[in-house]
Order: C-alpha cells, then structure tokens, then sequence
C-alpha cells in the first residue's frame, strides 16, 4: 500500500527539529519505506510504502507514532504529539438516533454514526485543504473533506450520507445475487451476492459498505443534515467484494486489512469536532456505537534470551523495554500488544521485530554462520549440465532459453495430443496457453544453438513429470548436427548406437535425433539419460608398444544403406581392429579406414589378410 | 645377437644426437639415417627375424617404441627450428575458431553458485508445477490471504488435491523452503534452489517466465548477523568488493522479522546517481524463517531457527557493472545480436 502524506502534516502529529531528508533516511531505515521525499513549492511530500500487515501507518498519526519511536535512536529529539487514543470520556450524549438499525455483527464489529443538522455544504478552509491538496487528496466541500481527512490522518475511512435521503431505516446485511447499486462516482454495479450493503426502509441499497457509498444517499450542495458514519467490516467480505468487482478503493484496501476497531470512537469524536470548527454545527443525535465484542487485549510473552538469539547482540531490558514503549507496547516479558497491532503482532517472533528494526538492523554485525555445513546433498548432477553446456559453446552453439509455456500450435506441433498437455487456466495471452511437452517447436531460429529446459508431462492425481531435456537445432546440415552430438558423447565417455530411430547405450534411451521439416536438423536428449550414462574420466588404455597397421578398403553399397550397421559389422570381425572410420564416400562407393593391432605383439600383413577376406564376405553376405 | 641393452642405447645416442643438431638439412640427413628404407631402423628389424619367438615379440616392442621416440623428436626439433621468418605481424587478425555463446542467465546462475558452494550452500532443483500448498499455504499464505495478490500467480487448468490444493506454475522459489526441510528432515540446511517461475505480467523489466535463487539457512542460533554477513559475502563476490549490503524493514508472510534487501550501487559505488539516487539498489526479500514455516517443514522452531532470501537472477543480472539490459524480454527472445554480445 502507498501513503502519501506532506511534511506539514507529519508535523502536526511530531515535534522534532529533524529535517525532511533526515527523517525520510530514518523512517526507511527503521520503519516505513519512504520511496521518494518530493520537494513542492513549499513543503516537501513523503511518498511512502506501507507494508500489508501494518494498516495502522496508513495515516499520519501511525506514522507520527513511527517516526517518533525511531528518530530517537539516531539521537534526534522527537515526540509524538495530538494522539487520538484513548478516546476522551464520557462520551457527549444528545438526541435520539433517528434511524431504525440492524446490523449483523459478523459482518460489522462495530457500526457508529452520528447526525451532524443544519449544515451549509461550502468550500473547506485553506488550512484542511492545503492538507489534503499537498497529500494529492482533491479538496471538494468542508463535508467530503472532513471525511477525507480522518481517513488520511488516522487510517480510518469514513463515510458521510445526506441523512435527508434515507427512508427511515438502516439494514446492514449481504447483498443477494442480482442486486443492484449506482455508487457516488455514476458507477452502476449489479452485485454478485454476499457483499455487505445497507439497505433502508425503501429496501433500496444507499451503501456498498467499505468500497463506496450509494449515489442515492450522496452528500450534495443541498444537504442540510448529514450522517457521518465510522464502521469496521468483516476483511474477507470487504476484499471478495472489491476483488470481484475491481474497485480497489483505498477505503477497501485498509478495510481488508482489519484497522483497529477501537479507533472508531476517537474518530467519530474528533469528526464531531472538525464539523464544528469547520461548519460551526454540533452533533444533531446521540452517537449510536454498536460495539458487541470489543476485543480483549492482547499479550505476548518474549524471553528476553529470544531477542539476544535473534539479534546476536546483548540487549539489555531497560533497552528493550524502551523501544516497546515508544511504539504503544506495556510490560516485559509479558507485553501487552496495543489495540492498532493487535492484528499484527500475534508471536514472540513479531516482538522481536519491533525491538531489532528499532534498535537499528545497521547496528546489527554481519559474520557469516560457523556452524556444520551439510553434506546431504540430492542426486541430481547441475556439474555436468554446467559441462555440457560450456562444451556446446565450445562447439560454436549459441544458449537460447524459450518459453515453458507454449501456444496451441506449438503443443499441436509437440506430437503429443493437444488434450494431453497441462492447460493454464489463466493465460496472459495466447502464445503461453499450455505446458511444453516437448522443446522442439519452441526451436524455430536460424542459427545452431542449445538450451536445456523442462518439459512438463501430466499424470492424474500428481504433479507432472517434469523431464530436462537438451535440444541442439538450428542445423541444415545433418552431419554437422550429428558431428556435435558424437563430439559431446565423446566429452561425457558414452559409447552410444544411433539406431535409425534412436540414439541408444545399451537398452537406455538417450534420445532421437533427426529431420523435423526438409531441411531442418534437431537432436533431442534426456539430460538424466546423459548425465546417467556419462562419467567425468575415460576408462584408461594402457598406452600402445605395437604398432598397427592401418589400411583403406572400399565398397559398394546399394541405395539408402544404414551406414552405422555397416561399420558395426566390420568392426565385430575381430577384436584386433582397433577403430574403423569413414574416410570417403562418392556417389555409392564408401572408403573406410580400418586400423588392425594386437597391443600383445607386432601384427604383420600376414595376420591382417585373413581378418581384410572375413570383412570383405561379411560384407557380401549383407 | 641382439640384446634389450643395444636397442636401448641406440636409442639414446640417438636422441641425444638428435637434441644437439641445431639445423634443418642436418635433422633431415639424421632421419635419412634412422628411419629410411635402408636405415638403422630397419636394420634392427631385419635382425629380430632371426630370434626365436618369445624374444622376438619383447625385442621388437622395444626397437617399435625407439622407432616412435626417434620420429617424435626428430618431428619436434624439425618444427622448433624451421618456420623462423625475420618478421613478424602481431597485429594483424588471428583466425579464430568458431565459438558459442553462454546465455547470461546461465552465466549468472553459475557464478551464484559457484558463490554459494564456497560457503557450504547446497544447490538444489524442486518443481516449477507445485502444488498450492508449497507456493503458498506452508509459507504462512492462506487462501485468499492479500499477500497472495502480487505475485500474479498463474493456474493450471485442473482439479485440486484434496490435502494440497491447486496445481499453480511457481510464482517464486520459496516453494523449495519446505520441500528442502522434507528433504533433509534434520537440520542443518543451506540450500541454494534455483529454478524457473511464472508470474502473469509482461513487460520491460518484468518476464512471464523469469529465474530465482533462494537461500534457505536452519540450524540452531541461526541470527540475523549470519544473513547480513552472508548478504555482505554475496554483494563482495557478486558486485565487487567495494559492495556492501543493507537490509530494512518489509513484511512477508513466511518470514519474521521480514527485510528488504538493498546492494551499494554498482554504478555510482554508493555515491548516489541518476539510476539509483540514494545510493543504494533494492535486490529483493529476506527474512528469519517464520516458525510456522519451520513447522510447516516439521522441523521444531523452539530448537531450530533460519533465514531465507530469494531474488531475481534477472535482477541481480541487470545490476552488474555494464549490464544494465534496459528491456529483460531480451534474454528469451533468441535475438542473436543480443546473444552474440555474450
């Protein structure tokens, strides 16, 4: 959430002579973040993040509070000044509520409002205006402003109705499905049912409570009596409204974040008495408060041993005990939690927060843990990924990373049914509509590179499978693709077959590799399967002391012959060739390097003849 | 006859003499005499014919060997004493062999990694389709909790699990936090989880699909000094050793105290500039690991404590000196201009 408060008004709340700067500096360090300090024509304006969990800065009181409890530990004077709580006694009575009200207390904790009569709806004094202008709060009429101020001021929305428009009765309730509401800026919304609205005795809806009021019951420049009305709502109802309908009002957003029931009658006095400075009127009606269960107060115990834990420093209780109280906590260890925390601070753990962000996390040494360093580590080898993809690079391929998540027409093109892919129910746009199960679609450029990624295959019940796979694409040329592919096996000592239809180590699959359109060349492999059958070091040979004897012999061979198996063939003639290798080819005429040697003694043409007869029947025997 | 002995010292005079001549025409005239069809060589092998087999086999092993050793430096010395011109230009263009290029994002991985391990960081993998309950309900993130509306998070079309929840794509890395606490059950952990996640938003500095690390530290006494020095440790070896670490107030659900993270600018070394202003860049989240968090891992947070951080490989990628990538949708766009650059 974002708070945009002038420096004037800080100091409505905050005596301190700290400047501007300096307390942006503090606050960001120690509280709220201020995000930009502005400089305007004569006063500065903090722009400020207010994390979720602490509604209470959403005003210039809490942020008072804040500053005042940190600019201190940089030695700086400051003190906290025009605090709202508690709320002076007794409260002012006057006469009865003319309204009939029924509130369901589940969905209000607590519903106050009072009449403020005979109001002249005019332009709001300079001071209140300037205010609100400089926080970037348009200035409209003394009523709205009023009801603007305490929510910025305080945190606290606040809502005002021309009493004059409601037929005789408030009913506080949920909406049903299908009803309808113009709120006050013309926007017609038909409600999607259990949103909390107000209805009167006309069962016309006049407020869809914590995001905007009815435009039926609006204040105008003819109002005369208006009903100034400070609630607290159930969180959840606030927000599914909001949500679903996308009004993300600032009301909303502080409504849904549970602000402090107890500040209500503090506000509803201090509205009072802003009508009465700005408009001269006083309250026309008692001050109805429906207030059932006021939350007890809450403690939490922290060991002052938890605190030295987490801080890794010695703090000392007095310390301690000074820092809660500037921020609104009573007691140590036992700490009474103030009623604007009560939401926030539910843990030993959120006490010492408070102590160690006010303390100071700058004050805080930084070493680096000397305890036992795990050795568990998973199975998975990220080394050898690292290595592949250093040797494809070497190999003149370039990385690319392309998207986990495709459109149809790549999953159609995946060869999987598009039915058998993970669907995203919530796609941004139509190009990232499934799940790869395959990476080969996604490979589309021109030039040769690589990329290991997931691909994601679905099992009912379970998450998918999720397979790294390694592509090598881009390629025009098969023998060149095919060259890298042997060139990295070669890297990871894996002797593998390429069958026609795969490339294999024994009975496990390492991938495919392959024509995908006429002229485009891709390899597909299983990072498991490589990494598996891979090993960092060869399997020594003891260096040769005989010499071989290497010779060529070519053949003829019929059309569209497997050359893998051919080679195969004349390499299992005899454990004394060493290697066989293609030298040349024209047209159906293959030249083959063959080297003979026996590491035990020195061959001679004598031993080879045979062995070069055996290769030459095989051959003719197909 | 002859013996091993006279093979090996043949040998050696051979070599030696080899060693001492200094001219091309004497080195060609030498191998002429060693290894020509009427050489030396051929004259030892011409008398292995008259021995008797089992010497044969050993003697010819060793003339066989004399023979490779006498080409191979005859080779050698050849090539360092011809190819000698009087001039030389260094300065003109070598022929470079082709070469690839390493995305940055691996670049970047592996270098944090490498950082990591130094400092006993495990590096681990977890699924990049998890389940709702590691995303977010084991952080402390219940449903329809506020804390869930930035993260954008992106749904698989699917039935839930009955325990688990929805299936969701990974909005961040913190989904590793409990499956690492599955994992290794009894502290101590040091986990460094780098994966993929999705978040529902496109633009100049925001991916669809995009890189975390995540840190994750449990042990006993486990402080807020080890993150700030281990935060330090990674801002020196990552950014340089001018860099130094701070860390500020924020709020997330799994984390408590909760902090953001901001880095010395690399730009302006901390002085304040154009690009960062006060002098400092906002890195991303850190925290003490919430106890609910550590429960949710079934690891005792009465006995164990821990912190945790997780950031953008894209982020920290942008603030490396000279790499300030202005639009990130370049790193996935197989654009091999930009890529060659690497």
């Amino acid at each position: 959430m974002n708070i945009s408060i002038s420096h004037s008004w800080l100091k409505e709340f905050l005596t301190t002579n700290a400047s501007p700067e300096k307390i942006a500096e503090c606050l960001s360090l120690c509280g709220p973040s201020v995000e930009e300090l502005e400089k305007t024509k004569d006063d500065y304006l903090y722009h400020m993040e207010v994390t979720t969990n602490r509604v209470d800065m959403m005003g210039v009181l809490g942020i008072a509070r804040e500053a005042a409890a940190i600019l201190p530990q940089f030695g700086i004077k400051a003190r906290l000044k025009n605090d709202l709580y508690p709320p002076a006694r007794p409260i002012p009575a006057g006469k009865p509520f003319p309204l009939k009200v029924a509130v369901d207390q589940q969905l209000c904790p607590r519903f106050s409002a009072v009449v403020i009569s005979n109001v002249t709806v005019k332009s709001a004094p300079q001071k209140i205006s300037n205010y609100l202008e400089k926080s970037g709060i348009r200035s409209l009429n003394n009523v709205v402003d009023i009801s603007n101020y305490l929510m910025r001021a305080y945190g606290q929305p606040v809502h005002t109705f021309d009493l004059d428009k409601i037929q005789a009765k408030m009913v506080l309730r949920l909406s049903k499905k299908g009803e309808t509401i113009t709120t006050l800026d013309g926007k017609r919304f038909t409600l999607p049912g259990n949103d909390i609205v107000i209805a009167d005795a006309g069962n016309r809806l006049i407020d869809l409570c914590g995001i905007m009021g009815g435009l039926n019951s609006a204040v105008d420049n003819n109002t005369k009596n208006v009903l100034l009305f400070v609630q607290i709502y159930s969180p959840k109802h606030i927000r599914a409204t909001s949500m679903t309908l996308g009004q993300r009002s600032e009301a909303a957003q502080i409504f849904e974040k549970q602000p402090d029931p107890e500040l209500v009658m503090p506000v509803i006095l201090k509205g009072i008495q802003l009508f009465k400075q700005l408009t001269g009127r006083e309250q026309g009606s008692q001050i109805i408060d429906l207030y059932p269960q006021p939350p007890k107060s809450k403690n939490v115990f922290v060991p002052l041993q938890l605190i030295k834990d987490r801080l890794g420093v010695e703090v000392s209780i007095k310390k301690v005990n000074s820092i809660l109280q500037s921020l609104g906590f009573k007691g140590f260890p036992q700490v009474t939690v103030p009623s604007w925390r009560a939401n926030d601070v539910t843990i030993a753990e959120d006490i010492v927060e408070e102590v160690a962000r006010i303390y100071g996390y700058h004050h805080l040494p930084g070493l680096i843990m000397a305890t036992t360093i795990p050795t568990n580590y998973p199975a998975t080898n990220l080394y050898l990924e690292q290595q592949i993809k250093h040797w494809l690079v070497g190999m003149d391929l370039t990385e690319i990373y392309t998207n986990s998540m495709i459109s149809q027409k790549l999953a159609e093109a995946s060869g999987y049914p598009l039915s058998a892919h993970l669907k995203i129910k919530n796609a941004l746009s139509e190009d990232w509509q499934y799940l790869r199960r395959s990476l080969i679609p996604s490979h589309t450029q021109a030039f040769p590179a690589f990329e290991i990624a997931n691909t994601y295959h679905p099992r009912p019940g379970h998450l998918p499978e999720e397979k790294l796979q390694l592509i090598i694409s881009g390629f025009t040329d098969h023998l060149k693709l095919k060259g890298i592919v042997e060139s990295l096996f070669r890297k990871l000592h894996i002797s593998a077959t390429f069958t026609p239809t795969e490339i294999l180590v024994g009975k496990t699959q390492l991938g495919t590799i392959g024509r995908v359109a006429s002229n485009v060349h891709i390899a597909d492999l299983s990072v498991s399967a490589l990494t598996n059958q891979s090993s960092l070091y060869p399997h020594y040979q003891a260096l040769p002391t005989t010499a071989p004897i290497i010779e060529d012999m070519t053949f003829t061979l019929p059309p569209q012959t497997y050359l893998g198996p051919i080679m195969d063939t004349i390499k299992s003639v005899s454990p004394l060739i060493e290697s066989v290798t293609l030298k040349d080819r024209y047209e159906n005429n293959f030249t083959f390097t063959i080297t003979y040697r026996n590491p035990k003694s020195q061959l001679t043409d004598h031993d080879v003849a045979p062995l070069r007869s055996k290769i030459t029947s095989k051959l003719a025997l197909g | 006859m002859l013996t091993l002995d006279q093979i090996l010292s043949f040998k050696n005079q051979a070599l030696a003499l080899i060693s001492q001549t200094a001219k091309p025409a004497d080195l060609e005239q030498l191998r002429q005499e060693y290894l020509g069809r009427k050489g030396q060589i051929n004259a030892l092998i011409k008398q292995l014919t008259h021995l008797e087999p089992g010497q044969k086999s050993s003697l010819g092993r060793a003339v066989n060997e004399a023979k490779s050793a006498i080409t191979q430096s005859l080779d050698h010395k050849l090539l360092a004493t011809s190819h000698t011109p009087d001039w030389l230009d260094v300065t003109q263009p070598g022929t470079q062999p082709p070469v690839g290029h390493l995305h940055p994002i691996t670049q970047a991985i592996d270098e944090i990694t490498r950082i990591f391990e130094h400092i006993g960081f495990t590096r681990v993998r977890y699924p990049e389709v998890d389940w709702d309950f590691y995303v977010f309900e084991a952080l402390n993130m219940p449903a329809d909790h506020p804390a869930r509306d930035e993260l954008e998070t992106i749904f698989i079309d699917g039935p839930k699990h009955t325990k688990l929840g929805q299936m969701v794509l990974t909005t961040h890395t913190s989904n590793g936090q409990v499956r690492e606490m599955e994992r290794v059950k009894t502290p101590p952990i040091r986990m460094l989880n780098i994966g993929k996640c999705y978040r529902r938003q496109q633009d100049p500095t925001h991916t669809v699909m995009f890189h975390q690390f995540e840190g994750l530290v449990v042990d006993k006494g486990i402080s807020i000094p080890h993150l700030k020095g281990t935060l330090d440790y990674f801002g020196r070896e990552f950014f340089g050793p001018k860099i130094k670490s701070r860390i500020r107030p924020f709020h997330f659900q799994f984390t408590e105290p909760s902090f953001e993270v901001d880095f010395t600018c690399t730009s302006c070394q901390g002085k304040g500039c154009r690009f960062c202003k006060s002098g400092w860049v906002e890195v991303g989240g850190a925290g003490m690991v919430h106890p609910n968090v550590l429960s949710a891992g079934k690891i005792d947070p009465k006995q164990y404590s821990g912190f945790a951080f997780g950031w953008g490989v894209e982020r920290v990628l942008r603030l490396k000196p000279g790499l300030n990538i202005d639009d990130i949708r370049l790193l996935y766009s197989t654009n091999s201009d930009f890529l060659n650059q690497f």
